[in-house]
C-alpha cells in the first residue's frame, strides 16, 4: 500500500493520473456517496453530487498543497457540492432552505430508494429540523461514526464545539422523537 | 492532609485519553438511550457502485469539451466601452500627428487609418487608454438594466471552477 504523498504524486503526474484517480474512486465513492446522501437525501441527486464531487477532485488536485489528508479534503469538496446544490435547488422552486428540508423528507414516503420504518422517518424529519451545521455534525459522528477531528478538518469548526453542537442535535432529535 | 487536598493523594491514575474521549462516550450513550435506529433507511439501486465508475469516466470525457454559460450581457458593453476608448485615441494621436494644414479627421479615409496602425505608426498601450477617462470609479453593474443574475453567476462557478482550492478555506 503506498504512502498517501505517493499517491498524491501519482495524481498529479499526467503519466499515473488516470490509473490513481481510479482508484481514488474506487476507494472514496461508497463513503462519499452516504456523506452526501445523507445531506440530499434523494438518490438521484446524490448520484449527480457525487460526479461532481469526483469531477472537482479531478480538476483540482494538480492544486492541492497537502495540508490536510486527502479525505478530508474531498469530504470538504463532498460537503460544499451537497450544500450548493440544495441551496441551488431552494432557489429553483423559490423556496427557502427549511421548506425545501422539509418537502424532501416528506417526499421519502414515496422514494422507492428509502425503506425506513415509521420511527426511521420521524428520525429523518427530526433531523431535517436541526440547523445546517448541526445536521452535518450530527449525520458524521451519529450514522458515520467519525472522529471529532476528522469533522473538525471538514466542516471548519473546533472540536469542542462539534461536541457541543452534536449534543444539542441529539437532544433536540429526542425532543421530536418522544413527542410528535 | 486537609480533606481538601484529599485529591491530590498521589497513586491515583486514570486510564490515557479518558477524559479526551469521556463526553464522546457520554453522548453515545444518550443516542442509544433514546432508542434512535442506527439504520437510516437509505437504500440504493442494484449494482450501483459496480457502474459508478464507467458513468464518472463518460461525464469526465463529455466535460473535457466544456461549456461556456453565457453571463449577463456587462461583459458585451465593458468591452465595447473599451472598444470605444480605443478608438477614441486612436483619432487623437491621428490628429496629433497630422500636418496643420486645414484638413480634418473626417477628409481621411479609413481605408488609410488601418493602414496607418497596421504600419505600427499608433502606439497605444492600457495607460494612454486610461488617461482618457477620468478617475472616476465606474460601477459595473450601472452598464447594464438588469445587471448580473445571481443564479448565473453562481451557475458559472459552479460549472467553470476548475481549481477549487481558491473557494475553500483550509482548517
Amino acid at each position: 500500500m503506498v504512502s498517501e504523498t505517493t499517491f498524491i504524486a501519482q495524481l498529479k503526474e499526467k503519466q499515473t493520473q488516470e490509473q490513481a484517480f481510479g482508484t481514488l474512486v474506487s476507494q472514496y465513492k461508497e463513503r462519499l456517496y452516504w456523506h452526501i446522501r445523507r445531506i440530499v437525501l434523494n438518490h438521484d441527486d446524490t448520484d449527480d453530487v457525487l460526479q461532481n464531487t469526483f469531477i472537482k477532485v479531478y480538476r483540482s488536485i494538480d492544486g492541492f498543497k497537502g495540508e490536510s489528508a486527502l479525505y478530508s479534503w474531498m469530504y470538504r469538496i463532498a460537503t460544499n457540492e451537497a450544500l450548493s446544490f440544495l441551496k441551488s435547488k431552494a432557489r429553483k422552486y423559490s423556496i427557502t432552505s427549511e421548506e425545501l428540508q422539509n418537502k424532501m423528507v416528506e417526499d421519502l414516503t414515496a422514494d422507492v430508494y428509502f425503506e425506513g420504518d415509521e420511527i426511521q422517518l420521524k428520525l429523518q424529519k427530526a433531523i431535517a429540523k436541526l440547523p445546517e451545521k448541526q445536521r452535518l455534525v450530527f449525520n458524521m459522528k451519529y450514522f458515520e461514526n467519525m472522529k471529532y477531528e476528522d469533522i473538525s478538518k471538514i466542516i471548519d469548526t473546533s472540536v469542542g464545539a462539534l461536541k457541543a453542537s452534536y449534543h444539542h442535535a441529539v437532544k433536540k432529535i429526542e425532543q421530536y422523537v418522544t413527542t410528535c | 492532609m486537609k480533606a481538601k487536598d484529599l485529591h491530590k493523594k498521589p497513586g491515583f491514575k486514570v486510564p490515557e485519553g479518558y477524559f479526551d474521549s469521556f463526553e464522546a462516550t457520554l453522548f453515545e450513550k444518550t443516542a442509544q438511550e433514546n432508542n434512535l435506529p442506527k439504520d437510516d433507511g437509505y437504500r440504493i439501486p442494484k449494482d450501483y457502485f459496480e457502474t459508478f465508475d464507467d458513468s464518472l469516466l463518460r461525464k469526465l470525457k463529455d466535460k473535457k469539451g466544456g461549456k461556456l454559460i453565457a453571463l449577463a450581457t456587462y461583459k458585451k458593453v465593458y468591452y465595447t466601452l473599451a472598444a470605444a476608448a480605443a478608438v477614441l485615441l486612436l483619432f487623437i494621436a491621428v490628429k496629433n500627428s497630422l500636418p496643420a494644414s486645414g484638413e480634418s479627421l473626417y477628409d481621411i479615409s479609413s481605408a488609410d487609418v488601418e493602414v496607418y496602425i497596421d504600419n505600427g505608426y499608433v502606439t497605444l498601450n492600457s495607460y494612454d487608454i486610461a488617461e482618457v477617462f477620468d478617475d472616476t470609479a465606474i460601477d459595473i453593474t450601472s452598464m447594464t438594466e438588469d445587471g448580473i443574475d445571481d443564479e448565473n453567476l453562481i451557475d458559472y462557478l459552479h460549472e467553470n471552477l476548475d481549481n477549487y482550492n481558491d473557494l475553500m478555506i483550509e482548517n
